[in-house]
């Protein structure tokens, strides 16, 4: 049985459509990441072995703490437009919105942290984030230490 | 007895180009001498017509020896070899100008298809990208993180930027909880 001759140019067709129409924008304004939870402290102690990646955290003023230790490590999806909420170890809530992916490549993201019966700890952080760079939130009393929040993003 | 008839008279009833009228009273008036005109005329006739039909023969006889000759010139002559192009291979390049027009037209979508952030920042809607910046100036995308509003609430703070592994700044949210820490 032979092919008819115009099957082909229809699948080449149909092919180039394809790539030509524009991606979904749910699909360009989703990005992966990470947030992770230190507790730093400054009497002598070790610092995480996971952390050894972070060189921002070796520097000053992180230098002042003496002990890391990595509490929690999550893995995160954002979808633009979207509240994604996360448990902190001191009970509050973390909550992460990427209000969107800016032409650049960079990220534009807000960051509260919720408490349950009380006024907003922090009721709003805006940070604009290239991909595979973290941001910190530090301060949190928490254990004898003090929380570092690591947030980072990537496609 | 009538006298002789000039011959353009005669020659015009021999042509039949009298009427029928005429014809009839010329004929009923042609004297012997008239007749032998008319008997000339017809012989003269008969011998034109003779002439003529050996002369066609003479001519189709040529034509047919000459027409002979050229077709077997032709026959003796080399003749280019043809190539036969099968319906298949027709089809086929058919379908490869298709699929060219079909790949044209695929790339002049992307082209007019791509997608294109029209919206510019405006104090309205702040967030919309800013107006394209001539391309001597966009080199690449900033690399690390910076803070663009923070509102600490309740508390005092400071942001500021350390360095990352490669030099790029990298924000810092500190939040100094005061009192409340103690509490």
């Amino acid at each position: 049985m032979r092919a008819r001759p115009g099957g082909g140019a229809l699948v080449a067709l149909a092919l180039g459509l394809a790539l030509a129409a524009p991606a979904p924008a749910a699909a360009q304004n989703r990005v992966r990441g990470e947030v992770f939870v230190v507790l730093a402290k400054e009497t002598p102690g070790t610092v995480d072995a996971r952390l050894e990646g972070m060189a921002a955290l070796r520097r000053p003023p992180f230098d002042s703490f003496r002990s890391m230790e990595l509490l929690q490590r999550q893995p995160v999806q954002l979808t633009a437009g979207d509240n994604r909420d996360l448990q902190l170890p001191n009970g509050r809530t973390l909550r992460i919105r990427l209000q969107r992916v800016m032409p650049d490549g960079r990220f534009r993201v807000e960051v509260s942290i919720k408490r349950p019966t009380r006024p907003d700890y922090l009721p709003l952080l805006q940070v604009m984030a290239s991909p595979g760079d973290p941001f910190f939130v530090v301060g949190q009393a928490h254990d004898g230490g003090t929380l570092v929040i690591g947030i980072r993003l990537t496609r | 007895m009538t006298s002789p008839r000039p011959h353009d008279t005669l020659q015009t009833l021999y042509d039949g180009e009298l009427t029928d009228g005429e014809a009839a009273e010329l004929r009923a008036s042609v004297g012997d001498e008239d007749r032998a005109v008319l008997m000339g005329l017809a012989r003269l006739s008969e011998v034109v017509r003779a002439g003529a039909g050996a002369a066609e023969e003479d001519i189709a006889g040529e034509s047919d020896a000459l027409f002979g000759r050229i077709h077997a010139e032709i026959k003796a002559t080399p003749q280019p070899r043809l190539s036969v192009i099968q319906g298949e291979r027709r089809a086929r390049g058919g379908a490869v100008a298709f699929v060219g027009l079909a790949i044209a037209a695929a790339v002049a979508l992307a082209f007019f298809l791509r997608p294109v952030d029209t919206r510019i920042a405006t104090p309205e809607d702040p967030e919309a990208p800013a107006a394209p910046a001539p391309a001597e100036h966009v080199l690449e995308a900033p690399q690390g993180t910076e803070v663009v509003q923070v509102d600490f609430g309740q508390h005092t703070g400071t942001y500021f930027e350390v360095p990352g592994d490669r030099g790029q700044p990298l924000a810092v949210v500190w939040i100094d909880e005061g009192a409340e820490a103690l509490q």
